[in-house]
């Protein structure tokens, strides 16, 4: 017994001693809550994640935890400014040759981390991984209407890419994430696997390590092209555990979290060091999704009306999501290029609602599904059982069905669901036209309910106008035929919630969802 | 002996192999992953790509015989998601893991066993039912709520210890203590009822009517014979914190195999599942045979089935 017990306290203190030697990665960043705190100031913030990485390769799919990240090291051709509008980053210079046709000026001076040159075939290298389909990835799906093998190099900093239709959004759709470029040296000859560990792109940030688990480091990059960062290191913390995040904010081990539960808002905007930033979700916004391919109730378009003022949405953002979600009225964000903003609320209105059922022949009701996935966005089944009962009180019987998460997204994408879904459909170029795509006919989304009639026929002429103006009235019109006669059940779009220590100055959200630290410091305690 | 062992070595077998099969089908229940690489930006073709490249449009059958054959060679494939070999992934955490649980266990015995022979050797008076009721509230603490607490008194309000993360003895405090609790508290009842039920032996009152002083009693009589239950059940916690950690390493941010798990389940790694899940069943069987081991050291009178004696 003595031997068992000595055998078992001598490996503990074994593996205790290699544990806290922290031979190789795991030595550096974080050293402890206490550590951390007594660390110079402005030289190091360290984020809460809300999950580990699964990767760091961008051309292979990242969520939004991943791309917190990875945007810090990589770099797209453009971003969407706060406006919404398209700035350059890779590129300084965009024009529309022809339709089909698009050339892009490329940033001089700047190189990728490990020296490569960025230029006319460093952007080549790249759009052909991002279209090669040995990849289990899609990321070629941002920028659908590209034929990559056409794609011309002008001169060592221009390029043209041409397209198989006119696409007047392609500068916009360069702006996603997923098409950030890697140096060529790193994926020229090298397998996914080595292009996941080893992330060099051109961002102000430069991977350092990752433990796996632990912590994952970057350190400014001395070589950046634009603005020097105004932090030395960024060590991102992977805590999936949401009251970890906050506790760990509220004991001063981490500088921000993210994604914080709705419960402790309350509890970080009381704390003397801490504050609660909040700013709406510009990508995406949850709605329910109607299947009218059957015919019956849901394929009447006075149906569908009067499920939107069956609904009342401001109690639901506000008892239900905790004031951290916006009403909607539109599919399309207040954020995005093209949104309508004379369209007011539908209010909540069940007579109303009675009375538009009974106009289609329904005023007796009718009973129909709601899909949901329990879990997979905030309050999820509170959300889909109060819109039950509003839906029960006009008479509209809903049965609800729980799916799993990659179940329910097979079954979506293969229409396999039927009458309503609770869904958030991802618009990362916040863009009007990003949402009506996905509503296309025969498109994985829009088969259930697709853009038909006349909002079709503006649709299809939004796609090949090249003037942001015209186009985005056009948007403006479509939006206006769908308030009148909607495919969707109009919900709502979720805040951002971050909690962030007081020491954190000039430190803002971004609309699309990523996380942006030039100009922020870090006061000292 | 040797017979004893290549016995229970074929039962292992035996036992790994319905695991693999288990686990093999429990991991395809969890979802698919192909979709989780698309997003909602796919479309079917582009599923039935990523399937085929993942080599999940291959026969049920085909697959479970690529990773049994890959098994018996010692390789569980690699990771969907981080690209690595999956095997490798599991013995890249079990260090953390390891340390957690040994921690954990060795905190267990340390505080149960005494607490549970003090409390039998007062059977009935305060120290007894002091004993009893913070064992009681050991067993009826959730592990999750338990954590929260001690980070909120220890972390948040009074900055004594880290609230997550791993590096330092100072990490090591609080997940340790939270996972060590119900653990403790089960071995100390044990403990407890094992040397109540030795005191009211014979042989126990004879060595006391011989005036034996009470630690020579307790020490020499009583402790080694109430072992037996004792060893079995600390056996079995040890493998239970093991595989228990899944809780504590989220709540703590500790990077061990049970984060590894939940990230696998939550990214529909299979390969990542079924090594993490044939790694564990490894350990507990393992586990087990070493505590039949301990039974024949601890007590020379059990006899090893097979022999012919019983």
């Amino acid at each position: 017994m003595k031997k068992f017990l000595a055998m078992f306290v001598v490996g503990t203190f074994l593996l205790a001693g290699c544990s806290s030697g922290g031979g190789g990665s795991g030595g550096s960043g974080d050293k402890g809550g206490q550590q951390v705190a007594a660390a110079p100031a402005t030289s190091t913030l360290v984020i809460g994640n809300s999950a580990e990485l699964n990767g760091l390769d961008p051309h292979i799919r990242l969520s939004t935890f991943n791309a917190r990240v990875s945007n810090q090291i990589f770099q797209p051709l453009f971003r969407l400014s706060a406006d919404g509008k398209i700035e350059g980053v890779l590129a300084t210079a965009y024009k529309n040759v022809d339709p089909t046709t698009w050339e892009f000026t490329l940033r001089e001076g700047v190189t990728f981390h490990d020296a490569a040159p960025w230029n006319a075939q460093a952007f080549v290298d790249n759009l052909k991984r991002m279209f090669d389909k040995a990849l289990p990835s899609n990321v070629s799906s941002g920028i659908p209407t590209v034929v990559p093998d056409k794609t011309e190099i002008v001169n060592d900093h221009t390029v043209r890419v041409h397209t198989s239709t006119p696409d007047a959004l392609l500068p916009r759709r360069f702006s996603h994430y997923w098409l950030s470029f890697v140096s060529p040296k790193v994926i020229d000859g090298h397998d996914a696997a080595y292009v996941a560990t080893h992330p060099v792109g051109t961002g102000p940030y430069t991977f350092v390590d990752w433990k796996k688990d632990d912590h994952l480091t970057l350190k400014a990059w001395s070589g950046y092209w634009g603005p020097k960062a105004t932090i030395d290191t960024l060590t991102f913390k992977p805590l999936p555990d949401p009251q970890s995040r906050v506790s760990a904010l509220l004991a001063g081990q981490i500088d921000m979290a993210v994604d914080v539960p709705t419960p402790a808002v309350a509890q970080i905007d009381a704390n003397p060091g801490t504050k609660i930033i909040t700013a709406p979700t510009g990508t995406m916004e949850y709605n329910l999704y109607v299947d009218a391919r059957k015919g019956g109730a849901l394929a009447n378009p006075k149906v569908r009306l009067a499920l939107n003022y069956a609904i009342d949405r401001e109690s639901i953002v506000k008892q239900v999501m905790g004031g951290m979600a916006v009403p909607t009225q539109s599919v399309v964000t207040p954020q995005s290029f093209g949104y309508n903003s004379d369209l007011q609320p539908y209010g909540y209105n069940p007579d109303k609602a009675k009375a538009l059922l009974k106009e289609a022949g329904y005023g007796d009701g009718f009973t129909t599904n709601l899909w949901y996935v329990p879990g997979a966005s905030p309050n999820e089944q509170e959300v889909t059982q109060t819109i039950q009962g509003y839906l029960a009180a006009v008479g509209v019987k809903v049965t609800l069905k729980p799916n799993e998460f990659t179940t329910n997204l097979s079954q979506t994408l293969g229409g396999k669901l039927d009458g309503l879904f609770y869904a958030g459909k991802t618009n990362q170029i916040m863009d009007a036209d990003g949402i009506f795509t996905d509503s296309a006919p025969g498109s994985p989304w829009g088969q259930y309910a697709p853009l038909a009639g006349e909002a079709l026929t503006l649709w299809k002429q939004e796609q090949q106008t090249f003037d942001d103006a015209q186009r985005a009235k056009l948007a403006q019109q479509i939006q206006k035929l769908l308030y009148d006669a909607p495919n969707w059940v109009y919900l709502h779009q979720m805040k951002q919630v971050y909690a962030v220590s007081s020491r954190v100055q000039g430190w803002q959200p971004r609309q699309d969802i990523l996380l942006d630290f030039a100009g922020v410091t870090v006061q000292s305690k | 002996m040797g017979r004893y062992v290549a016995k229970r070595l074929l039962h292992a077998l035996v036992v790994l192999l319905a695991v693999s099969v288990a686990v093999f089908l429990v991991a395809r229940l969890s979802g698919d992953p192909s979709a989780l690489f698309l997003g909602d930006n796919s479309t079917p073709a582009d599923l039935v790509r990523v399937h085929h490249i993942l080599g999940l449009d291959r026969p049920l059958y085909v697959q479970f015989w690529i990773f049994l054959s890959g098994a018996l060679r010692g390789d569980l494939g690699q990771s969907i998601w981080q690209a690595q070999p999956a095997l490798q992934l599991v013995l890249d955490r079990l260090p953390a893991t390891l340390q957690l649980a040994l921690t954990a266990f060795v905190l267990s015995i340390v505080v149960a066993v005494p607490a549970g022979v003090f409390a039998a050797l007062r059977r009935g008076k305060a120290g007894d039912w002091g004993v009893i009721a913070v064992t009681a509230l050991g067993q009826s603490i959730p592990v999750f709520v338990l954590g929260v607490v001690l980070v909120l008194l220890f972390a948040v309000r009074w900055h004594l210890l880290p609230p997550s993360g791993s590096g330092t003895w100072k990490h090591l405090v609080l997940p340790a203590v939270s996972l060590a609790l119900f653990s403790s508290a089960k071995i100390a009842r044990l403990t407890r009822t094992s040397v109540l039920d030795i005191l009211g032996k014979e042989y126990v009152r004879t060595a006391q009517g011989k005036g034996a002083g009470q630690r020579r009693v307790v020490w020499v009589h009583v402790l080694r014979n109430a072992a037996l239950p004792i060893v079995t059940i600390a056996g079995l916690e040890l493998g239970a914190l093991l595989s228990g950690v899944v809780v504590t390493e989220t709540i703590f941010g500790w990077p061990g195999i049970g984060r590894l798990a939940i990230e696998a389940i939550a990214h529909r790694d299979y390969p990542v599942i079924q090594a993490e899940a044939l790694f564990v069943a490894s350990m507990f069987v393992f586990i087990n045979i070493l505590i039949d081991m301990t039974y024949v050291v601890l007590n020379p009178r059990i006899r090893l089935g097979g022999e012919g004696e019983a």
